[in-house]
């Protein structure tokens, strides 16, 4: 129900926080029964439920707020939650919490505390966790927070009591405080020293939001200080300067830091050191040692063996050799020979460069069973949670070219599109990151259904995927360490939030996969019958023969035949399309072992196409791009005419 | 939704970069999630009332 109506104004309120799916709605119907009231925050579009109760003769308003994660607000709920924490004078703040989750939940309830709110802790969902194995000493944690703790299971109306008492006795005199290290606490105080005006929020929480950059905070404070809010500015200027350090980054670990120490004393797991089968997979994937044999499992399994040999040998078999070759291609040429007098028409629709016998064909038979198996695997990884793991394990690797974790995420994105993933690129905190992702997305990050095409090709002959393997890591790792040494720029530091480890949710992953098809199938098909259109367009009218006589001597240079300078033409329109230009070279039967690797090497580290470069222009601009460009073509003939050498020097895949 | 990177909850008005890159016709069908920048696939409307066709049934 949806409406307007106002509380009496002598209500307390009291205010119920925390992360989403933590149970605060439950204890908001709980506590308030059938009649409430939810309506749209002043100026916003975020729905916010208000209630009241009745404890030992008091009236209460509860608000239950949207879900937050930080008092540093980002999403426009968080930024809600917030502001009704600041502006609504509240009587008890109850910040709910998932037992389950208690350590990466619990630093929020330190910033509450830190801003001065009279906040009383709800441990809920207390029975699952007791049932997996956690024993939470809620007294003990009460005693070391310094505020009301109640353990509970408020679906089950367990602790329920408890949190009406508390709220009953709470009493603002009585706030404690938390104490980080010495030279943060100095920091902190020379900030706070600075704010003369009169504030809502504590002094502390106030320094503390604005050495974490908050706009919001800083905008109230420019408001409030008047004239004095060029000394606070400057303070804070200083003491980031100073540090030289991520001070939202520094201040995280150093709660992160307290909460442990609080942890470690109050939870305990039974029967030793007995952990969820899903916390020590989590822990392993982490641990350099055995997260990096783990990786490699997962790309044997998964990208080797479900993509490579699956998708692109059994499924583009099936489709391309059997079907598509035995009888679609056969009938549609007989067809056109039949009823179709016109060369030109022929050629266009089931020519060498036909809209049916070229772009259809790559979409369907051959791009499609790949990007399919490549989605299927991607989506089961991705709702395992094993990302954010893979982010945290690379996190050291990747310092060493001049990233770290984050870069994570574009970088597996780039499996999927590289054009998508460099736009990703700009969620990356510095413009050298930005720029080092973006060149190595454009030089050694292959697109899925190239990957895929790849995989398939080099399984067949063995040593090829090794030797390609291996030639893609050191350049990538050769590039990004020299480029890392060569761009300057702030290299900032890598944390976040694991969340749980799970088995992957069947229908989560059907969907996702299904959804990633369908956007792929129907953004390339139209692509691939373009493309093909313009090939047939260059065969018709000569260029393409010119273009293909062009690439010949580059050809000559690395070793292969004239004609794979077609498969690079189409490698330019389309990664995807490229690849599959190659598919049809090996199927031909004119490429040796060495030139298919040669090839593949090539291929994967040419230039990125049409869309990525534009791509890469609108973000970096034309200087960078067109130097990434310039540099990427050169190295990946330089890369290929030095493998041709090297094995057939040293008689490697002959 | 529930970003399939971080973990976290964001409502799809507030997933950062809304505006498509404009590389691909249909947009990039992706949601970027406003904490960690994960591209996260947006879900079409027949997927999604299947989903939960066959959710209530269980």
């Amino acid at each position: 129900m949806v409406s307007q109506s106002k509380m009496p104004a002598d209500d307390r309120k009291v205010i119920l926080v925390g992360n989403p799916n933590v149970g605060k709605s439950v204890l908001f119907n709980a506590l308030t029964g059938a009649y409430t009231v939810v309506s749209n925050y002043p100026g916003t579009s975020v729905a916010v439920s208000r209630g009241h109760c009745e404890i030992s003769g008091q009236r209460y308003e509860i608000l239950d707020t949207p879900g937050m994660y930080s008092m540093l607000p980002i999403t426009e709920e968080e930024r809600v939650g917030r502001e009704m924490l600041l502006l609504e004078e509240a009587h008890a703040v109850v910040h709910v919490i998932d037992a389950r989750n208690i350590e990466r939940m619990l630093p929020m309830t330190l910033q509450l505390i830190e801003a001065g709110l009279p906040v009383i802790l709800l441990v809920n969902i207390l029975d699952e966790a007791e049932r997996a194995g956690m024993a939470i000493d809620i007294p003990l944690l009460q005693e070391k927070l310094g505020i009301p703790v109640v353990g509970g299971a408020i679906r089950s109306k367990r602790g329920l009591k408890e949190v009406r008492q508390a709220i009953a006795a709470m009493n603002r005199d009585n706030l404690p405080s938390f104490g980080y290290s010495a030279d943060l606490e100095k920091d902190i105080a020379r900030v706070a020293e600075t704010l003369k005006g009169d504030y809502r929020l504590d002094l502390r929480a106030l320094a503390l939001l604005l050495l974490q950059k908050d706009e919001e905070i800083l905008e109230l404070v420019k408001c409030t200080e008047g004239d004095g809010f060029d000394r606070v500015q400057q303070m804070v200027a200083e003491t980031a300067f100073e540090h030289r350090f991520d001070l939202h980054l520094r201040i995280s670990l150093e709660r992160k830091r307290v909460c442990k120490g609080l942890l470690a004393e109050t939870v305990q797991l039974p029967d030793g050191q007995r952990l969820r089968l899903a916390d020590r997979l989590s822990a392993w994937t982490t641990n350099p040692w055995t997260g990096f044999p783990i990786l490699l499992l997962v790309l044997y399994f998964g990208i080797y063996q479900f993509v490579g040999k699956f998708g692109a040998g059994v499924l583009v078999d099936l489709c391309e050799g059997s079907l598509f070759e035995n009888y679609l291609n056969p009938f549609a040429v007989s067809l056109f020979e039949r009823f179709v007098p016109w060369y030109w028409l022929r050629e266009m629709v089931v020519g060498e460069y036909g809209v049916f016998t070229l772009g259809v064909r790559y979409a369907v038979a051959l791009v499609l069973p790949i990007v399919g198996t490549f989605f299927l695997t991607f989506s089961v990884i991705e709702d395992v949670g094993y990302f954010p793991r893979l982010a945290m394990l690379v996190d050291r690797i990747f310092k060493k070219i001049g990233l770290n974790g984050r870069a994570v995420i574009p970088m597996v994105l780039g499996f999927g599109c590289d054009t998508m993933a460099t736009m990703v690129t700009r969620t990356l905190e510095t413009v050298r990151e930005r720029v080092l992702v973006t060149l190595l997305l454009a030089l050694a990050i292959p697109c899925s259904a190239q990957l895929g095409v790849i995989l398939g090709l080099l399984s067949g002959v063995p040593g090829a995927l090794v030797v390609w393997t291996a030639c893609i890591a050191l350049v990538f790792l050769l590039v990004g360490f020299l480029s890392a040494r060569l761009l300057p720029g702030e290299r900032p530091m890598f944390y976040m939030e694991l969340p749980p480890m799970r088995l992957p949710q069947f229908h989560n992953v059907l969907v996702k996969t299904m959804s990633r098809m369908q956007w792929y199938f129907l953004e390339i098909f139209p692509l691939f019958i373009f493309a093909s259109l313009l090939l047939w367009a260059g065969k018709m009218t000569g260029a393409m023969g010119w273009l293909v006589r062009g690439l010949t001597p580059v050809m000559g240079l690395l070793g292969l035949p004239a004609d794979a300078s077609a498969a690079f033409i189409f490698g330019f329109f389309r990664r995807d399309f490229g690849a599959a230009g190659l598919y049809d070279l090996q199927e031909a039967g004119l490429l040796t072992p060495v030139q298919l690797t040669v090839a593949a090497v090539t291929m994967t580290l040419f230039v990125p196409c049409i869309a990525q470069f534009l791509m890469m222009k609108k973000e970096r601009g034309w200087k960078v791009s067109l130097g990434i460009f310039l540099f990427v073509t050169a190295l990946a003939f330089s890369v290929g005419w030095s493998l041709n050498l090297i094995l057939l020097t040293t008689g490697l895949l002959t | 939704m529930k970003c399939a990177f971080c973990g976290r909850h964001f409502t799809q008005a507030d997933a950062a970069d809304k505006e498509p890159c404009g590389r691909c016709r249909r947009g990039c069908q992706k949601a970027y999630c406003p904490y960690c920048g994960y591209g996260n696939p947006l879900i079409p409307g027949f997927f999604d009332r299947w989903v939960k066709d066959k959710k209530d049934k269980e």
